[in-house]
């Protein structure tokens, strides 16, 4: 055997076993996980992700408050901050449209919990913080001197007991006063957070402490209190002068204002009109469907292979399903949502490993006709097919970069998408064709037994 | 061996009659809802089509600049990028129309599925057109002295059964979409079926004829 060869096989089995691994719905050993360096620590579960047009979604429809009647600019910006919000809510793109001027349509791919998503999307977003005086509030949502918005929380509940009238804090500093909210780790259910304020705010903050150094200062989301401490006791300056304040805050507060701060405010009040299921048919019913049609499409076209070409018809169906397991592989690390686009970009570049395929096999069979011997029309079909397998991958592959960087630059994500699956495609296939395919027809052509099977048996090649 | 070229401008009339067909469904369709195709616009971003437009357009110029880097050596060879450019346009084109004309019978109207139906055709004229070219270029080095036309009547010859078996594969497989995928992949399945149609016929026929023209 030829050493080539022998790599080339050692290779593809370790390639294909990891990529079996990777598809399976199992829990994956943490080392697997470990392997997926680029994303963050904690994102690192192996699972499909589904787009907006395979996956159960639910189509929410939000208009503008009643009371307030916000102009084309301020529904424009209200939608920039949904799109925003919308997109911290999943792992892959959300759909998010503005009909008729004053209607935003929201699908949030494989959220199940249409309740969570109205409410991210409907809050004003308001960081507050505010003058709790010396004592500690009793309650866990506040009025505040700024009266506007309204917390559009409907499940939550006052804790502490009103009986007398509720006191009014003072708002000390808002959005406009801070430049970032970092988050670290989480652990035991609890993130720290850590405000950084722009100069002003911080400089607003320090005269503050030092009027009023035994007071409570509290962080309100829309009116909720996330955390509250002595602001003496932790607010930092940094070497620069920059005025920080790192607090512990529970895991699913910290994110979503994290992400409601990233979003900002939105600049219209938002109602729920509808929540309905999206689409003419369920995505799980659509996707349920392509499978089908997928498998009864692919056992038709299989099958003449295998009846056509025989032996190396066999091969080329091998070499397909190399590729659609890496090509799965690929989605559910990278991750890749999957869509009908990135369906469609991964099923036109398997008709490219299909073609590459059928250019050595058809090769080959000419070779074996004119009368050459086995091993050499292996050789010769393989080196020879060469150039022109090399030739199309790099012209699909620059369709592939072109597509995504354009999808990527003008935010148009399906074609992104796309763009992202046909270099996949275009990488697996390189795989299934050149390094799979390659070992496999040595190791099984080269094999004397199967050479003097086939000198009696030329039908077996599809002659 | 079959002379493909020979009867070469019956192909070129049957080409010309289907992008004759293609262009009268889109101007009649611009004539009768005032668009050449009916866009959806609640199901489809703006940003979609202009990104299939400017990808279209990169590939329209990188792929032919590719195409003349590759076959440098190789006579003929800015004929060779411009039929390129022309197999792709014309494969495209095809797809519109049959878009246009499912507007007008069956209220089609394109979404982004249908951008991504045109992109996917590029990608499949490009899969047909370049692995020909490579088999020209390979002829012309092994059957030196043989005249031009011959060698790409060869190598579009030599072509035809893996060209044939690969859109077989592709057709069948669309098939099974077009009547089990359901009516959301239905126009998908649709103008990719047109798309494989279409550009197999030109790789094999058209190709051919703009290479030795």
């Amino acid at each position: 055997m030829r050493k080539s060869t022998l790599w080339q096989s050692i290779v593809s089995v370790l390639i294909i076993a990891l990529a079996v691994l990777v598809v399976l719905n199992i829990q994956h050993p943490s080392w697997v996980q470990g392997l997926l360096f680029w994303r963050p620590q904690g994102e690192r579960e192996i699972d499909w992700l589904y787009g907006v047009d395979l996956g159960d979604t639910h189509r929410i429809t939000l208009t503008p408050d009643e009371e307030g009647k916000p102009s084309a600019d301020q529904m424009q910006a209200t939608l920039e901050t949904v799109k925003s919000r919308a997109k911290s809510l999943s792992k892959t793109d959300p759909m998010v449209q503005l009909l008729d001027d004053n209607t935003i349509v929201v699908q949030v791919p494989s959220a199940h919990d249409p309740n969570a998503i109205t409410s991210t999307l409907q809050a004003p977003g308001l960081i507050e913080f505010i003058n709790a005086g010396t004592e500690y509030p009793t309650t866990r949502t506040v009025e505040t001197t700024l009266s506007k918005p309204q917390p559009p929380f409907p499940t939550l509940e006052i804790t502490g007991t009103q009986d007398t009238a509720p006191t009014v804090y003072e708002t000390l500093m808002t959005n406009n006063d801070l430049e970032y909210i970092e988050l670290r780790p989480p652990s035991y259910g609890y993130y720290g957070a850590k405000f950084r304020f722009k100069p002003s705010g911080g400089k607003a903050l320090i005269e503050h402490n030092q009027n009023h150094p035994q007071e409570y200062i509290c962080v309100t989301l829309d009116k909720r209190i996330l955390t509250c401490a002595l602001a003496t006791q932790f607010m930092e300056t940094d070497l620069g002068g920059n005025v920080e304040y790192p607090v512990v805050i529970e895991k699913e507060s910290a994110q979503t204002t994290a992400a409601l701060f990233r979003s900002g405010m939105l600049p219209a009040q938002l109602q729920v009109d509808r929540v309905e299921p999206a689409g003419p048919t369920p995505g799980q019913e659509t996707l349920q469907k392509l499978g089908t049609a997928v498998i009864i499409g692919l056992a038709a076209a299989l099958a003449f292979l295998l009846a056509h070409y025989r032996l190396p018809g066999l091969l080329i169906v091998l070499a397909l399903l190399v590729f659609a397991l890496l090509s799965l592989a690929l989605c559910k690390i990278l991750p890749l949502p999957i869509t009908l686009a990135t369906v469609a970009g991964l099923g036109a570049m398997g008709l490219t490993a299909l073609g590459a395929l059928l250019s050595i096999v058809e090769r080959l069979r000419n070779r074996t006709r004119d009368g050459q011997a086995l091993s050499r029309a292996v050789e010769g079909s393989l080196s020879t097919a060469w150039p022109s397998v090399r030739n199309t991958h790099l012209a699909l592959g620059l369709l592939a970069i072109a597509t995504w960087i354009v999808g990527a630059t003008v935010a148009a994500q399906t074609i992104r998408w796309l763009g992202v699956s046909m270099a996949t495609g275009t990488l697996t296939s390189l795989f299934a064709t050149m390094v799979f395919s390659h070992a496999l027809i040595r190791l099984i052509f080269g094999s004397e037994a199967i050479q003097a099977l086939l000198s009696e048996r030329t039908w077996l090649l599809g002659i | 061996m079959l002379d493909i070229i020979e009867n070469g401008r019956w192909h070129l009339v049957a080409a010309g009659i289907l992008i004759a067909l293609s262009i009268t469904a889109l101007v009649v369709s611009a004539i009768t809802s005032g668009l050449p195709l009916a866009l959806d616009t609640d199901a489809t971003d703006p940003q979609t089509v202009q990104a299939t437009g400017i990808a279209a357009l990169v590939t329209a110029i990188t792929v032919p600049v590719l195409v003349w880097w590759l076959f440098r050596g190789a006579p003929n060879v800015l004929r060779w990028s411009a039929s390129t450019i022309v197999v792709m346009a014309y494969n495209t084109l095809v797809p519109f129309g049959f878009y246009a004309l499912m507007g007008m019978l069956a209220g089609w109207q394109a979404d982004e599925l249908f951008f991504v139906a045109i992109l996917v055709v590029i990608g499949l004229s490009i899969q047909d057109v370049i692995p020909l070219l490579s088999r020209i270029s390979e002829n012309g080095s092994t059957h030196r002295g043989e005249p031009y036309r011959t060698v790409v009547n060869r190598s579009v010859l030599e072509r035809f059964n893996a060209t044939l078996a690969t859109r077989l594969c592709a057709i069948l497989i669309l098939v099974a979409l077009l009547f089990s995928g359901g009516l959301v992949i239905l126009p998908l399945a649709a103008t990719l079926l047109v798309g494989v149609i279409c550009e197999t016929y030109s790789s094999t026929f058209v190709t051919a004829l703009l290479l030795t023209l």
